[in-house]
């Protein structure tokens, strides 16, 4: 018997109502609280609802002197990890879901060990070789260092992507006249979207959270937003931390919606008629 | 005339294990070929070296007199429609015919006035603004051929595009394919493990089986006249003895009693009716007998299980020589 034959109607809009209501407490009304809270200068529990708004709590974020600096250099560095993790990924990705080879399982494991190690770890380590290369406190270093939390996740999700797009569509194309680039832009790009799109989001916030492998191997030097974050999670002032972690959340959504518009820019003008 | 596409003594091994054998055949400008052959018989490999989707160990692929062996897929004017229809699922029908004329630099008014022609000719116009997900495994099918069609190549490849259809359509599919490409005047090679479907398509017919073509000829001939015990099995509609083939016209009738006796029968076979069934209306029976099973016109009312024998007046021997389809080294 199916669901909605068993449950009445007008039971069938309550129970709807009510999972509403739980995801509306689970997500948005954080989200709220949040936005809210950035704009209240004190509003601390039990007190429900804010006394007074203001934008004192903007203005100390804002009046940093390195907020600009570091809001640039997580971008850059941001958008980097995507491209080199998009680099990377796909071609190994694309091997892995289509070719069977000598060695497969050997270079699988190895692609997703970085998983299983804890990144501090690894970044301790590779502090000392990046010094010798010269890529230590610079933000080349924080880049590499960057792709060894997300390129395992990367990899995964592409290989996903190329599993299901086959090798079908990809035969089809070439024997219709399209060659290498064309197929990869006419065919395989617009239907791996959502795998790259989980890729870009994924991969972005992972490498926006590394606070430990960017003071290690940054040294300082290369900061980015959560070295200028966190350490104002030991003052009082909620409002500032509130207005931070907007900052921190809009960031990815902002970097995915661009990076998507440009990418069906792009799928539009390769498959016009 | 010169030969369209020749191939010669094609081999191709999978991890040490071959897939074809040393497989020739040549083909003239116009002409429709079929090969038929169990699965496995590496068929679908063949169309797929003759594409350009796989590398031959051995041989050389000619077409229009140069050697297409080393040129890429892209390059090969050579088109492929597979099994499934592998319609782009992003693009609609308009975008998928046009995707390989684009690809070819063809203008656009160009390429979308014969992009129309052809979806007219497939009986497709109302769905040009469709997407793959909107069209029947029919309709598919049909988008599928004219997005090969519309690039006049020089030779159309179809690897069994009929096999995922049900029983109806893909009759009445393949007498329209049959007809549109006879009218675009495009060579096609068309593999199937169907032997109606095999001996309907083609102008010229050839029976493959373990990566040899073990004959070719025109379909009268190789159904009626099969070379070998292997090919009157795979192709042949009649008794495939070791002495020689009785087509099934030949077999003057199913006796339940072992009547019959007459000089001029030289073959008596004894079978069990397993099924009955109607074709061309008209009553037949499946009968088993020691070398497989054959459907048997017959008059009489005969019972599944029931012992009978098959009767007939000739045997053709085996004959390798003279039905050759082309010049065929």
């Amino acid at each position: 018997m199916r669901l909605n034959e068993i449950i009445s109607g007008k039971r069938r809009k309550v129970i709807v109502l009510i999972t509403l209501f739980v995801f509306m407490m689970l997500f948005i009304l954080p989200l709220i609280t949040i936005v809210v809270k950035s704009f209240a200068s004190d509003w601390k529990w039990p007190i429900l609802f804010p006394r007074e708004l203001g934008l004192d709590g903007w203005e100390v974020i804002f009046s940093d002197p390195a907020l600009v600096d570091s809001l640039i250099t997580t971008l850059k560095l941001g958008i980097m990890v995507v491209l080199l993790n998009l680099i990377i990924a796909m071609p190994a990705a694309r091997a892995l879901a289509m070719y069977s080879f000598k060695g497969k399982f050997l270079i699988e494991a190895f692609l997703l060990s970085p998983i299983l190690i804890p990144g501090i770890l690894l970044a301790m380590g590779l502090q000392y070789t990046l010094i010798q290369f010269g890529l230590a406190d610079r933000l080349s270093g924080v880049l590499l260092v960057h792709l060894i939390p997300t390129l395992p996740y990367s990899i995964r999700i592409m290989r996903a992507g190329y599993e299901r797009l086959g090798k079908g569509l990809i035969e089809q194309a070439a024997v219709l006249g399209s060659g290498a680039v064309a197929r990869f832009f006419t065919v395989s790009l617009p239907l791996l979207i959502p795998s790259i799109r989980s890729l870009m989001l994924l991969t972005f916030v992972i490498s926006l959270g590394q606070y430990a492998l960017t003071a290690i191997i940054g040294g300082g030097v290369v900061t980015t937003l959560p070295l200028l974050y966190y350490p104002y999670f030991s003052s009082s002032n909620e409002a500032v931390i509130a207005g931070f972690s907007l900052l921190f959340a809009l960031l990815p959504l902002l970097f995915v919606g661009v990076a998507e518009i440009a990418l069906r820019a792009v799928i539009r003008v390769v498959n016009r008629i | 005339m010169n030969d369209l596409i020749q191939c010669n003594q094609l081999t191709k091994n999978y991890s040490g294990e071959p897939i074809l054998k040393g497989v020739s055949f040549s083909l003239k400008k116009g002409e429709h070929a079929t090969i038929v052959g169990p699965s496995g018989c590496g068929k679908s490999t063949l169309l797929r070296c003759l594409a350009g989707l796989e590398s031959i160990d051995s041989g050389d692929i000619m077409l229009n007199g140069k050697s297409v062996t080393k040129t890429k897929p892209e390059k090969r004017s050579i088109v492929l429609m597979f099994q499934d229809s592998l319609l782009f699922p992003h693009l609609s029908v308009l975008e998928n015919i046009t995707y390989g004329l684009k690809r070819k630099k063809v203008p656009k008014k160009e390429r979308i006035s014969e992009a129309l022609d052809m979806i007219q000719k497939v009986k497709l116009s109302p769905w040009k603004d469709a997407y793959p997900h909107e069209l029947s495994g029919g309709q598919k099918q049909r988008v599928s051929l004219a997005r090969a069609l519309v690039l006049k190549p020089d030779l159309l490849l179809l690897d069994e595009p009929f096999s995922s259809l049900d029983a109806s359509l893909r009759e009445s599919l393949r007498g329209e394919v049959k007809e549109i490409l006879r009218e675009e005047n495009i060579t096609s090679l068309f593999i199937t493990h169907d032997r109606d479907e095999a001996i309907e398509l083609a102008d010229m017919l050839a029976v493959m089986n373990e990566g040899r073509l073990i004959q070719q000829g025109t379909p009268y001939d190789v159904v009626t006249y099969p070379s070998s015990t292997e090919s009157a099995r795979i192709i042949g509609e009649g008794l495939p003895l070791e002495k020689g083939f009785v087509p099934q016209h030949h077999i003057t009738a199913i006796d339940p009693h072992n009547r019959v006796q007459n000089d001029q029968e030289l073959v008596s076979i004894p079978g069990k009716v397993t099924a009955l069934t109607v074709k061309n209306n008209s009553v037949c029976y499946r009968v088993s007998w020691e070398g497989g099973t054959i459907l048997v016109p017959s008059e009489d009312k005969l019972e599944p299980g029931q012992d009978v024998v098959l009767k007939a007046a000739h045997v053709y021997p085996y004959d390798r020589n003279g039905r050759e389809w082309s010049n065929t080294p």
